[in-house]
């Protein structure tokens, strides 16, 4: 389980502070996909990075299966990280490796023998649907296969949870929803707990379980996504929410709603 | 055909000479571009970081290097130092100082400029992975950024080379020298030498070179 707990990040500047995050307070609890949506600037990214302290807080605390990560040496830190696997907008494969290379890479840079690793990756690089590309090189990829291969990489050490920050946004729609299709199979299958991040209320409501709105550093709203989507009640998720729902036959239940999209 | 005054070279220890000052050339170049390019990269990678006192000096050495001219700095070394300071630096001495001053300032900038060309997310990306700092360094930095040195330091490599032809300002005998010299001890008996002689300086030179810019240019086109 990951808990937040009046959790602040302020970013010291030369001329001036800005504060990214106020006092948030989150529980995800294991085995769900829980989004973050809001609108550009709104701290998403912070929020998520404080998580595997990528960011370090200014305030608050963030509990890892009950242990607070805040106080942890660089020791636990690296422990940790390895238990958090985390996808970006932009993929981050190193070019000059194969894709086999670049999900060992993990592996290889923590001591795993070579023979396992390769067999690893070779396992995950099938989960993914990539069995056929594992000796390409990344600039032979289009950007869903690039973040396939991230997700496989991400995988390798056996994540418990898997951070996506803005994983899908730059990918057209229908790579998008395979992507969301196979975060949504790993969740199901391996049991990792998914955090998305996004700006776009699509991704919710095709994968995520439970939502929360974020705007201008505070969480504006928090719930199940059928709750959020049928009865918002800030003024920011009616604004994300509203375009989404035309052209979408409404229905109450959110499991026809997903079917639609 | 006309007289291209080739024939100097071969009378008595001529060619033999203009080799050596080559050696004396090559000498001066291959020392500062060790130099440089050790001092060079210690200095980029230092430059990364974020201090006010490091950055302001870096930058006015930059500046200083930048703005003069090599020849007033091998002046400013050779006769300044000696009149000023009481030093006695021979010219190859003071020759490699000057030129592994302008070598380290250039390397420095072209090492910061590899290293950050490479986008902070994919450190943050590796260091999401469980990597420590020096692995991300090692394993995501270093291998990209030296494929953007390699062929930017090679040009740098036969700039230097090439600048060397300077050094005969303060005196020092080095292939340039010598071909004035063997032109002028044979002014009467062959008055069309200077441009044999120069020829083949350019000859030397450009045997020098062109090898090490080919090289620049293949791995340009490998890895850019
Ligand atoms: N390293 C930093 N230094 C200073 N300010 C920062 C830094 N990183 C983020 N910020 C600021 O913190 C605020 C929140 O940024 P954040 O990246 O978390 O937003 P976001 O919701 O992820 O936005 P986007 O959808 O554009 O990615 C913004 O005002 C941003 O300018
Ligand atoms: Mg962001």
């Amino acid at each position: 389980m990951i808990e937040l707990r009046h959790l602040g990040k302020t970013y010291k500047t030369a001329d001036r502070e800005i504060v990214a995050l106020e006092d948030i307070n989150l529980s995800i609890q294991d085995g769900e996909i829980f989004g973050i949506i809001g609108l550009s600037g709104a701290g998403k990214s912070t929020l998520v990075r404080c998580v595997n302290l990528l960011e370090k807080p200014s305030s608050g605390h963030v509990f890892i299966d009950g242990e607070d990560i805040t106080e942890f040496d660089r020791k636990s830190l690296l422990r940790l990280r390895r238990s958090i696997g985390m996808i970006f907008q932009g993929f981050n494969l190193l070019e000059q490796r194969s894709v086999l290379r670049n999900v060992t890479f993990p592996l290889e840079v923590s001591g795993v023998k070579r023979a396992a690793a390769r067999e690893r990756a070779t396992e995950l690089l099938k989960l993914v649907g990539l069995s056929d590309r594992a000796e390409s090189f990344p600039s032979q990829l289009s950007g869903g296969q690039k973040q396939r291969v991230a997700i496989a990489r991400a995988l390798a050490t056996n994540p418990k949870y898997l951070l996506c920050d803005e994983a899908t946004s730059a990918l057209d729609p229908n790579t998008t929803r395979s992507i969301l299709e196979l975060l949504k199979k790993i969740n199901q299958t391996l049991g990792v707990t998914i955090i998305v991040i996004t700006h776009e209320m699509k991704v919710i409501y095709q994968i995520c379980d439970r939502v929360a709105v974020l705007d201008q550093s505070r969480i504006a709203e928090e719930g199940r996504v059928s709750e959020v989507f049928t009865n918002p009640r800030s003024e920011i998720a009616r604004k994300l929410i509203l375009p989404e729902r035309i052209g979408i036959s409404w229905q109450k239940d959110s499991s026809a709603i997903r079917q639609e999209v | 055909m006309p007289d291209l005054g080739l024939d100097v070279l071969f009378k008595g220890r001529n060619f033999a000479r203009l080799l050596g000052g080559l050696g004396i050339a090559l000498k001066i170049s291959v020392i500062s571009i060790l130099v440089s390019i050790v001092l060079g990269t210690v200095l980029g990678v230092l430059r990364q970081r974020e201090n006010l006192l490091l950055k302001a000096v870096m930058r006015l050495y930059l500046e200083i290097i930048r703005i003069m001219p090599q020849m007033v700095l091998l002046f400013l070394v050779y006769f300044g130092t000696a009149r000023s300071f009481g030093w006695d630096l021979s010219g190859e001495t003071a020759s490699v100082i000057v030129f592994s001053l302008w070598g380290t300032a250039e390397m420095s900038d072209l090492v910061r400029g590899a290293l950050s060309s490479i986008p902070l997310h994919q450190q943050e990306s590796a260091l999401a992975l469980g990597m420590q700092k020096a692995q991300v360094y090692r394993y995501v930095v270093l291998p990209q950024a030296v494929r953007r040195l390699i062929p930017l330091s090679i040009n740098l490599i036969t700039r230097m080379i090439k600048t060397t032809s300077l050094v005969l300002m303060i005196g020092v005998v080095e292939v340039l020298k010598v071909a004035q010299q063997i032109i002028e001890a044979n002014r009467m008996s062959s008055p069309n030498a200077a441009f044999g002689v120069y020829l083949t300086v350019f000859v030397l030179y450009f045997l020098m070179c062109w090898p090490i810019s080919m090289l620049a240019g293949r791995l340009e086109k490998r890895w850019g």
